[in-house]
Order: structure tokens, then C-alpha cells, then sequence
């Protein structure tokens, strides 16, 4: 059994659709996602941000890999956001509409279980409060690719953090590095989806 | 005013693939290459529209260009436009049918593929014109220079698009963002002349660290 579990953890890093095919006809309902998670998803999501760190991978690999991932959850009967307790908050703020970096997040947060609550993009901040409020939101997300909507982000974080004082907040765009988040009173930064993950595990500790 | 219809005869697939974040250290899988070529071969829209309109330069004066449309607010185009004789406004896009080809699709790895495509062919378009003007006009034509990079306000925006009044073929601009619509459009001005110009903005800039320096 750990063998097949080894198999399918390397089928999800080589987004090998029938290696998951066989796995899922073979399994029969019999396997439960937790067990799935613990020993083959989250290694193998491990893996491909590694690789992707390393230079030995880039973005859509791992996102081929989250694709067998979702199809394994839909499979397996896991409905989504049970794995981790903390719940995340995302949008492209206002007055910007490239959000391809943001849904890449949102898949890779998904991916490892968590509870993603997608605001889309150009997301006034007002917006941002309201779904803090209504979703108990323990972490945003916030994105931009400009460097002119830096005061619409710098405005949702105030507006965040006077709403929801304990809220962690990640910022993540090609205008974005450490230091801004600094300068924003965020409390991380995320240089792109491989990353994001050991941004909100540092934040949450 | 002109417009110019650009017919993409081949995507640049090494541009292509390093904006997805590829390289002779980590070259793509083929699985993924194969999904790259099917998407360029049915969907993607190969025709691109550009429109130029040509500027007198009068004078330079303290570093910038003074045209007939006003001054061009960027010390480094100044530097670049010093052997130049006109500033050349441009826009080219992919059109709104690439905006609604990224906006149906649901899979995000043909999203990020679509994403990077429409890149990569506003790019060769924007390259395309300037060949083309400077065929046509048979003088010298700088690199494109676009609002938001190196020293060249966003804000410089407005000037090129009253120049080109673009608004009729579809193309905006957020006023505050200064973000286009359609999404894949780029935005330039380009130096010409009679005289050998340094062509590369880029090799004058002052920002060495600039992540789109087009240096080597």
C-alpha cells in the first residue's frame, strides 16, 4: 500500500492523469483523503514548490500538479477547507485586474487545505472588511501588479487591521518585496506561489 | 493617424517559455509544450492592431523632448531623442477577443499559457510596427519606450492616447490606474530619425536593477 501511496505522490508531481486514473479505480472508495493528504498530496506539493525554488521546475508544473490534486479531493469526496483551521481572505485590490498570480495562490492555498474565500479583483477595500468581518478571516491575501495601486493597498490594510486587529496579511506582486511589506505594515510577503505557503506558516507562528 | 493590421506569423517560443518561468536549466515537460502548441495552433488570435501617429520634435531643452504635442516627460527619452527628429505614439493590441479567451478559461494552467501568449505577441507586435516604421519611413527607430517604465511617467498615458484616439477602436485606459483595457495592449513612444540613433533606451537608463532592462 505505502508503494502505491509512493506512486501516486510521483504521479501528482508528474501531473500523470492515468497514473491517478488507476489509483482512484483501484482505491474504490476505500481510502480516506486525510491519509491521502498527509502521506502523497502535501509531500508531493512539497516537492514542486521545491522545485520551482530550485530552478528545477516553474509555476505551471505545480499547477498541473494541484490539477490531479483537486481531481483526487473531488474523487475521494473532500469537500475542501478542513485541513487547516485558519481561514484565508484574497483579492487583487482596488483599481487593478491582473489576478492570474492571485488565482495561482488561491489554487496552491486550496491545494493544501485551507479555506480560501476569493474576492476576485479590483476588490474596493470596503469589500475587503466586509468579507473579514463576515468570514472570521484569519490571514489576507492582497495583490497587485502596479505600482500605482499601492496606496489602494496600503488603505485595505489599515482598513484590515482596524477591523480585524489579529488578521495576518500577505502582499504578493511584481511591485512587491520584503521591504514594502515592511513599509505597508504587512506582516509577509510572498514572491510568487512557491513561496507562499512558508510565508503563511512563519506569519502563523 | 494609422492604423496597422500585424499578422503574427510565429510565436517567439523562447520568450514564451521564459515568461512562464523556463530555461535551458529547467526546460519545460513535454506534456506542457504540447498543450502550448495546440493552443497556439486553435484559439489564439494572430492578427494584432496598432495605431502610430508621428510628433514633431521642435527642441530638447533641460534633458526633455518638446514636440508638437507637448513635452515628453522623461529625461532618458530626452537623452535617447538627441539625434532625433520626431517622437513616433503607439499602441498595439490584441483586442478584446484575447481579454474574453482569458476570461471563459477555466483551467488555470491554459489561463497562465493564454496569459503569457498574449504577452509574448503584443511584444513581437509592438516590435513588428517599429520595423515597419522605420522601413516606411526609411529612417532610424528607437526601441518602444512605454509609461511606467524607466523614467517615463504612468501618468504620460493620457498624452498618447489624445494623440491617437484610441478610445474608438476599443482601447482605454483607467484614470487613476492608468491600467488598459483590452489587457493585452502596449503603450510606447519611439524616437526617429535620419541620423544613427542609440536605439536602446535601456542603455542609458539610470535604473540597473530594472527587472525589464533590455541590455546584451
Amino acid at each position: 500500500m505505502n508503494g502505491t501511496l509512493h506512486d501516486l505522490q510521483q504521479a501528482i508531481i508528474s501531473a500523470d492523469t492515468a497514473h491517478v486514473d488507476q489509483f482512484l479505480e483501484n482505491i474504490n472508495n476505500t481510502f480516506d483523503y486525510e491519509r491521502i493528504y498527509n502521506e502523497c498530496i502535501e509531500p508531493a506539493l512539497n516537492i514542486l514548490c521545491a522545485n520551482i525554488q530550485d530552478r528545477k521546475g516553474a509555476i505551471p508544473e505545480l499547477l498541473m500538479g494541484l490539477k490531479q490534486v483537486h481531481r483526487i479531493a473531488g474523487a475521494t469526496g473532500y469537500s475542501g477547507g478542513s485541513k487547516r483551521q485558519e481561514k484565508i481572505l484574497m483579492g487583487v485590490v482596488e483599481g487593478d485586474i491582473h489576478d492570474m498570480g492571485k488565482n495561482v495562490i488561491r489554487d496552491v492555498c486550496t491545494g493544501y487545505g485551507y479555506h480560501v474565500t476569493d474576492l476576485g479583483k479590483n476588490v474596493p477595500s470596503a469589500a475587503f472588511v466586509e468579507a473579514a468581518e463576515a468570514q472570521q478571516a484569519d490571514i489576507a491575501c492582497l495583490s497587485t501588479m502596479m505600482s500605482t495601486t499601492v496606496q489602494a493597498m496600503e488603505k485595505t490594510i489599515m482598513q484590515l487591521r482596524a477591523c480585524r486587529p489579529g488578521i495576518r496579511i500577505i502582499i504578493g506582486g511584481a511591485f512587491m518585496n520584503q521591504e514594502m511589506a515592511g513599509r505597508l505594515a504587512a506582516d509577509g510577503y510572498a514572491k510568487n506561489a512557491s513561496t507562499v505557503m512558508n510565508e503563511i506558516e512563519r506569519i502563523l507562528q | 493617424m494609422n492604423t496597422h493590421i500585424l499578422t503574427i506569423a510565429e510565436v517567439d517560443h523562447n520568450q514564451l517559455l521564459s515568461l512562464l518561468g523556463y530555461g535551458s536549466e529547467n526546460p519545460a515537460p513535454v506534456s506542457l509544450l504540447l498543450r502550448i502548441q495546440e493552443l497556439i495552433g486553435s484559439i489564439i488570435p494572430k492578427s494584432l492592431t496598432a495605431l502610430s501617429a508621428m510628433t514633431t520634435i521642435t527642441t530638447i531643452q533641460h534633458g526633455l523632448a518638446d514636440t508638437d504635442a507637448g513635452t515628453i516627460n522623461s529625461p532618458t527619452f530626452g537623452d535617447l531623442a538627441v539625434d532625433a527628429e520626431a517622437v513616433i505614439f503607439a499602441l498595439v493590441t490584441a483586442g478584446a477577443e484575447m481579454d474574453q479567451l482569458l476570461h471563459d478559461c477555466e483551467d488555470m494552467v491554459d489561463a497562465m499559457i493564454l496569459d503569457a501568449l498574449g504577452s509574448v505577441l503584443v511584444e513581437q507586435g509592438v516590435e513588428m510596427l517599429r520595423n515597419k516604421l522605420a522601413t516606411e519611413l526609411g529612417q532610424y527607430v528607437s526601441l518602444p519606450f512605454s509609461p511606467g517604465y524607466c523614467d517615463y511617467p504612468l501618468s504620460e498615458q493620457e498624452k498618447i492616447f489624445s494623440m491617437l484616439g484610441a478610445e474608438a477602436l476599443g482601447i482605454h485606459y483607467h484614470p487613476v490606474s492608468f491600467m488598459m483595457t483590452p489587457v493585452k495592449t502596449i503603450s510606447c513612444i519611439l524616437a526617429a530619425g535620419k541620423k544613427p540613433l542609440n536605439t536602446n533606451p535601456c542603455s542609458i537608463c539610470q535604473l540597473e536593477q530594472c527587472q525589464m532592462r533590455r541590455l546584451g
